[in-house]
């Protein structure tokens, strides 16, 4: 069963940060991928959402990017930036706490 | 599935037709390729219209979020701008300019009775203003001639180096201009002038550190 893509909008800035601090470097469509793959295909990244989350980000200075020529054509990749380090921890640790909140507010118990 | 030169001419023609800036045509471009090329189908420029319209809501989309990204990248720039600028009163920059500022005033109080001749401070002020103005329109126009869009930056860029221009034209025509607005006193204009001299330099200097840095290079 596919996730309602709405309940991870809000995470979406955490889930990016996230990928890009365990790849030291990605573009737009290998992130869309990475999500497919490991969520199996049940969460679908669009990129109407994708890419202004990555804009924005670039604005509030948290990801660097650089260019490089592949295949004749310029691809743009996205890393954390120094600031960006530091905030992944902040968003990881705030979507722990939320997670364990709506665990308790939905009477929810681990899968696992 | 694999293009030919010719359909990924075609696919380029199609996102150029629903981009305004270079950054995004290039960004969207390598994504409707890999997109592509994921894809078992065969080609076809309705697909690649999908593409667009399922990936990024379309051309409308596509530049209304432009729009929004050109704003913050304005910002973004302004921003580090400041920062540049709030350096030249930091450490190892501050030496330097406190040297640069007491030494106008060691030339001020030394001229005090015998009149300090501001005529060639105030046109190198004027000449550096001008020069960074035509910076924007020589990178703009000529620099990058070859490039099909505009930069998703060239806002910040104009914003920048004509601020200059504006400043010293206002200053110019209020305050030192031999016909000015306003009459001054022959040390109250000295002031003016050397203050103004010591801004366009940490000014001028800033932007150069902060274009070698962030703008000079191909991403945004």
């Amino acid at each position: 069963m596919a996730v309602n893509n709405e309940l991870f909008k809000g995470t979406l800035q955490t889930i990016i940060l996230n990928l890009l601090s365990e790849n030291e470097r990605m573009y737009g469509y290998e992130i869309t991928q990475k999500v497919k793959s490991i969520t199996q295909g049940e969460l679908l990244l669009k990129e109407g959402a994708l890419y202004p989350a990555l804009h924005k980000l670039e604005a509030e200075g948290l990801l660097e990017t650089t260019t490089e020529v592949v295949e004749n054509r310029l691809r743009k990749y996205y890393s954390l930036s120094k600031d960006g380090e530091k905030e992944v921890v902040n968003k990881l640790r705030e979507a722990k706490d939320f997670i364990a909140q709506l665990q308790l507010l939905l009477n929810l118990k681990p899968s696992f | 599935m694999k293009l030919t030169a010719e359909q990924q001419q075609e696919v380029a023609s199609l996102v150029s037709g629903t981009t305004k800036y270079r950054e995004t045509y290039d960004e969207v471009y390598d994504h409707v390729l890999n997109r592509l090329m994921a894809e078992n189908q065969v080609y076809s420029f309705t697909l690649v219209d999908e593409i667009l319209t399922e990936d990024f809501g379309g051309g409308t989309e596509i530049l209304a979020n432009e729009t929004i990204h050109a704003k913050h990248i304005t910002k973004r720039y302004f921003r580090l701008f400041k920062g540049e600028i709030i350096n030249a009163f930091k450490w190892p920059q501050l030496p330097a300019n406190l040297v640069m500022i007491m030494s106008w005033g060691f030339v001020y109080y030394s001229t005090l009775k015998t009149g300090f001749n501001t005529k060639p401070i105030n046109a190198s002020i004027g000449i550096i203003a001008i020069l960074m103005c035509l910076f924007y329109y020589l990178k703009r126009y000529y620099l990058d001639r070859k490039l099909q869009k505009p930069s998703i930056k060239y806002s910040f860029l104009q914003a920048s180096t004509s601020i200059g221009v504006s400043l010293y034209v206002f200053m110019f025509f209020w305050f030192l201009s031999p016909d000015s607005i306003l009459e001054i006193s022959r040390n109250l204009k000295t002031i003016i002038v050397l203050s103004l001299f010591c801004c366009t330099s940490i000014y001028l200097r800033a932007f150069i550190k902060l274009y070698n840095k962030k703008i000079k290079v191909l991403a945004v």
